[in-house]
């Protein structure tokens, strides 16, 4: 017996001493950590932030019940999100989130957090106003969510009856000519039409010699040319009349009708108050119901808590108004406290009473620095963190400095896309093969990026691995398909029926050509011309490639998807998907698409995601090329290295901030 | 002369409402599309939501109907919402003008400063080692380009060079000032050295050039030969015949300056991280933020108009033949 007494007693100074061993003291020498950022956008409202630089700053601000952990999975935070599958009354499958937030949590005003915040939360991101980047949310299938948003309770069949109406009265065969022409004039062409009667479309080809081309000078006679209204009404009688099978007035009129339907729920009063799907439970607990399956349904919920004390109550169709009035003084119940925003540096305190534990470090601030400027800073000792755009000299010269740093995979992808409108399929897959990416990949970024087969970011589990090379460089097969397609070789040039094969692409390379996929664009260009076709290329900015890839000016254009965490690209290659940019259509890979998403088990989704992909390689309308890496650099002088996480490219030291410590 | 200064308002006000309408016309024309911009990463967006955030913000208008909504919501006093910025126009310029301001303004008097001197003795010392020197340094700053001359500063003062200036920002983030202190007030200043010296290298070349040929044209002018012919010293004849009848032009120069003094240069914000309004309105222009430049470039149209006025006034102000009446 005495023997137990003494051994318990052991074990209790042995505890004893290990807990004095964690409470160690914590004297640093410096007491702010300063993190480099590339610029603020400055809309600290975590409802309208939209860059990766103000939600540096926000994600120490504002918790979320769950958060993804470093192998992009849900894990509890400051709640919890269990599902569960239910039977509905006519026997088909919903799902039940319930969400939890954790008892005593406070926001830094020390107003308690309940559970009122998420809901307010759904409620801004479900208003008919709300133009934030969550305002894709009332498309998501809850039960009640669409009556809410467009404020009907018999909207779905009233929406029914817009896509039989569009059907019947605006598909190609069925439109009226008045009404294709309001189209084509409220798109100004889809586009097209830049508002300037003399401006020239083409190098010494004005509107007027289109219209007079397209055989309607006397119509260009009886008109003011210089009006830009006679000219654009002329022009939309001449689309109407030569080119009408070319345009989409469908989509527009389902949009319109959509859009005048709403306003008009709304101005004769509020008919949905609420969304019937989200219900609370208690004041730390309520429940989403979905009415069909979908795979990232909990991150959907996963919302803010964001105070609704201080954001502001707000009626139905006004919560822009409101919600938006607030974008420099974010408050929150995370690790930190906005404390302001000037001198391009944002500063932030500790928040003692951060329900994990008081942060180490007592200031952060983030400045903005040029990625020119980063090596020179921390040489300086001026930064302490930076996560700068790495290549293979630049990695060199901060491991030169001495800095330490962390790789991870960046979360997105690099590609080369093809409008399928503008380009036949055969010579889509014979460009595909004037592609050399590895050396122009390699060329550029060394070690810090690899080539990938599939469209689609490696970091995702549902990535193919097994996926080969689909076109492989050889201009000799590039010429075999050209050849496919009806092009032959006359007088050195490649033509089919007297026309020459003219392909351009847009590229944003600074103007210098500094982007990953420029050698290979303009080997492929030589390639082309010794066949006797021309590939122009457009180095361009990005706001440039943009307008002329959604005016479908560009045939080819160069970009990368980034902060893709799930493996849904129904928005990319569904048939009139959101950001459909190659304009692809396919029947069976809608039909896969949409099984992705619905596919709980992550083997069968992955095939799927295979299928998809090769559907869409076969298809040629995206050329992956690139998975790089991102890098954190870290200066050990002042921040305590032992402190930081394991990296990966979904957990970084911003996921644990409170944790880390400073020499 | 309250009369004529009173005709010139009226008349500003027609030429804001039709710099306003070219404008808004350029503006609206700018082959970008906010939403598209700013909807490019968002993979859930659809065509239907593109169409319904173009009506919230506006941009589903023709231009003349858009151009008759925006000067509605002006003569209220209402500059609009920066679309990107999602702040008032207004309170955006309010913010940021005082920076840009500070730093073109230090830059001005040192151009003043710097152009003045070396202009009159490159004058005085027409094809001189001194005249040949002192244009050869105007051209030089002529042409650098600020992006290159920034770097090659950045590096002798740096880190990597002599390690006395910070390469970038406006305050070192590692200090921490309450309230506004003299140790603050050195910080600024320190940290302003390298874009000052930007600003002034490269555009002080225009206004020493132009000091100096306006120096000659009055050294050739009958008043100084007379003045000479009297026997007055040279330093008096430069000082005080020739030198005021210079700062005419000068003066006048000046007033025209002033909505430049606004503008900011949105390449050397960038380049030393500073956030003022020539850097913001890059931003706006790539992504097609229609109030933010309407709002922004109308300002700069009233700067305009005033330091046409102001130019004016201060020209019968320093010359005593000129009266408006």
């Amino acid at each position: 017996m005495r023997k137990r007494t003494i051994f318990a007693l052991l074990l209790v100074v042995a505890m004893t001493m290990s807990l004095l061993a964690g409470c160690e003291s914590y004297n640093p020498t410096y007491d702010t950590l300063v993190i480099a950022t590339t610029s603020f956008e400055g809309k600290f409202n975590p409802f309208y932030a939209e860059s990766a630089y103000d939600w540096q700053v926000l994600n120490q601000i504002f918790v979320t019940p769950q958060m993804v952990n470093k192998d992009n999975v849900l894990e509890d935070y400051a709640g919890s999100i269990d599902y569960k599958e239910i039977k509905a009354d006519d026997g088909h499958t919903q799902v039940e989130y319930t969400i939890k937030i954790k008892k005593g949590m406070k926001y830094t005003d020390g107003t308690p957090v309940t559970i009122d915040d998420v809901i307010y939360c759904y409620y801004v991101w479900a208003d008919p106003s709300y133009t934030g980047p969550s305002s894709t949310f009332y498309t998501e299938d809850i039960v009640g969510l669409k009556e809410y948003y467009y404020d009907d309770p018999n909207y779905s069949s009233v929406i029914e009856g817009y896509a039989k109406a569009v059907e019947e009265k605006y598909s190609l065969d069925t439109i009226s000519k008045e009404d294709f022409i309001t189209y084509l004039i409220e798109t100004k062409l889809e586009g097209w039409w830049n508002g300037n009667p003399s401006a020239e479309i083409a190098s010494g080809y004005t509107w007027s010699d289109y219209i007079i081309d397209e055989g309607f000078e006397e119509q260009l006679k009886n008109i003011d040319a210089s009006n830009p209204d006679q000219m654009l009404a002329l022009l939309a009688e001449v689309e109407y009349t030569n080119y009408a099978e070319y345009y989409d007035p469908a989509t527009w009129w389902g949009a319109k009708l959509a859009e005048d339907y709403i306003k008009g729920n709304l101005e004769d009063g509020i008919d949905v108050p609420t969304i019937t799907g989200i219900t609370k439970v208690d004041d730390y607990t309520c429940k989403v119901l979905y009415n069909s399956v979908n795979i990232y349904g909990d991150r959907t919920v996963n919302a803010y808590l964001v105070p609704r004390h201080y954001y502001g109550e707000f009626t139905k169709g006004n919560a822009e108004a409101v919600v938006s009035a607030n974008m420099d003084k974010p408050m929150g119940s995370g690790p930190y406290i906005w404390q302001g925003y000037a001198d391009n540096i944002v500063t932030c305190v500790a928040n003692d009473n951060f329900f994990l534990g008081k942060p180490y470090i007592k200031t952060v601030k983030w400045q903005v620095y040029t990625d020119e400027d980063i090596l020179a800073a921390f040489v300086a000792g001026d930064i302490d963190i930076a996560n700068p755009t790495l290549n293979k000299d630049k990695l060199q010269a901060y491991i030169d400095a001495g800095l330490h740093y962390d790789l991870v995979d960046n979360n997105g992808y690099g590609y080369l896309g093809i409008n399928s409108n503008n380009v036949e399929k055969l010579v889509r897959q014979g460009f595909m093969h004037l592609l050399n990416r590895k050396p122009s990949v390699e060329g550029y970024y060394g070690t810090m990026a690899q080539l990938i087969e599939r469209p689609m970011t490696t970091t995702l589990a549902e990535y193919p691995d097994e996926a080969k090379e689909y076109y492989g460089y050889d201009p000799q097969k590039a010429l075999a398909k050209f050849k496919e397609a009806g092009y032959e070789q006359k007088d050195g040039k490649l033509v089919k029926n007297g026309q020459q094969l003219v392909l351009n692409v847009y590229i944003g390379g600074e103007g210098i050509g500094d982007h990953p996929g420029y050698a290979m664009l303009t080997q492929a260009a030589n390639d082309l011309k010794n066949m006797g076709g021309e590939l122009i290329i457009h180095d361009v900015q990005f706001s440039v490639l943009q307008a002329a890839m959604n005016s479908g000016e560009a045939d080819i254009f160069v970009l990368a998807w980034g902060t893709v965490t799930t493996c849904d690209q129904r928005s990319q290659y569904m048939t009139g998907g959101g950001q459909n940019r190659t304009n692809i259509s396919n029947k069976e890979l809608d039909n896969i698409l949409e099984q992705i998403v619905v596919t709980m088990d992550l083997k069968e989704r992955k095939a799927l995601v295979a299928k998809a992909l090769d559907i869409v390689m076969e298809e040629a309308v995206e050329m992956p090329l690139y998975q790089r890496k991102n890098g954190y650099v870290y200066n050990p002088v002042t921040v305590d290295i032992s402190s930081l996480p394991e990296t990966s490219t979904y957990w970084s030291y911003e996921n644990v901030l409170y944790k880390i410590k400073l020499n | 002369m309250r009369q004529y200064i009173i005709k010139r308002v009226i008349i500003s006000f027609i030429v804001l409402i039709g710099v306003s309408i070219m404008l808004y016309a350029i503006t609206r024309m700018m082959p970008s599309d906010f939403v598209e911009l700013s909807t490019a990463n968002n993979l859930k967006i659809t065509e239907e939501q593109k169409e319904h955030l173009r009506e919230l913000y506006g941009l589903n208008t023709g231009i003349i109907e858009g151009y008759f909504l925006w000067l509605g919501k002006v003569i209220k006093g209402d500059l609009g919402v920066s679309l990107y910025y999602k702040r008032p126009v207004a309170e955006l310029i309010k913010s940021y003008a005082p920076i840009t301001f500070t730093v073109a303004f230090i830059a001005l008097i040192l151009e003043l400063l710097v152009a003045i001197p070396l202009g009159i003795i490159a004058a005085t010392n027409q094809y001189s080692k001194k005249d040949y020197l002192i244009v050869m340094f105007a051209f030089m700053g002529i042409s650098l380009p600020i992006f290159f001359f920034a770097v090659i500063l950045k590096r002798i003062f740096g880190p990597f060079g002599l390690n006395i200036l910070p390469v970038a920002g406006m305050l070192n983030a590692r200090a921490t000032y309450t309230g506004f202190s003299f140790a603050k007030l050195m910080d600024y200043a320190r940290q302003l050295i390298m874009p000052i010296t930007c600003f002034v290298i490269t555009s002080v070349g225009g206004l020493l050039r132009y000091t100096r040929t306006n120096m000659l044209e009055v050294l050739n002018s009958d008043y100084v030969r007379t003045a000479r012919a009297k026997g007055l010293p040279e330093r008096k004849v430069i000082g005080k015949h020739a030198f005021k009848n210079t700062l005419i032009p000068i003066v006048t120069l000046v007033g025209g300056m002033l909505p430049g003094l606004f503008s900011g240069a949105a390449i050397t914000e960038g380049l030393f991280s500073i956030e003022g309004l020539g850097n913001m309105a890059l931003t706006a222009s790539y992504q097609a933020d229609v109030p933010y430049l309407m709002g922004f470039n109308m300002f700069l149209a009233v700067m305009t108009l005033i330091g046409t006025l102001l130019s004016d006034i201060l020209y019968a102000a320093v010359d005593p033949r000129i009266r408006y009446s």
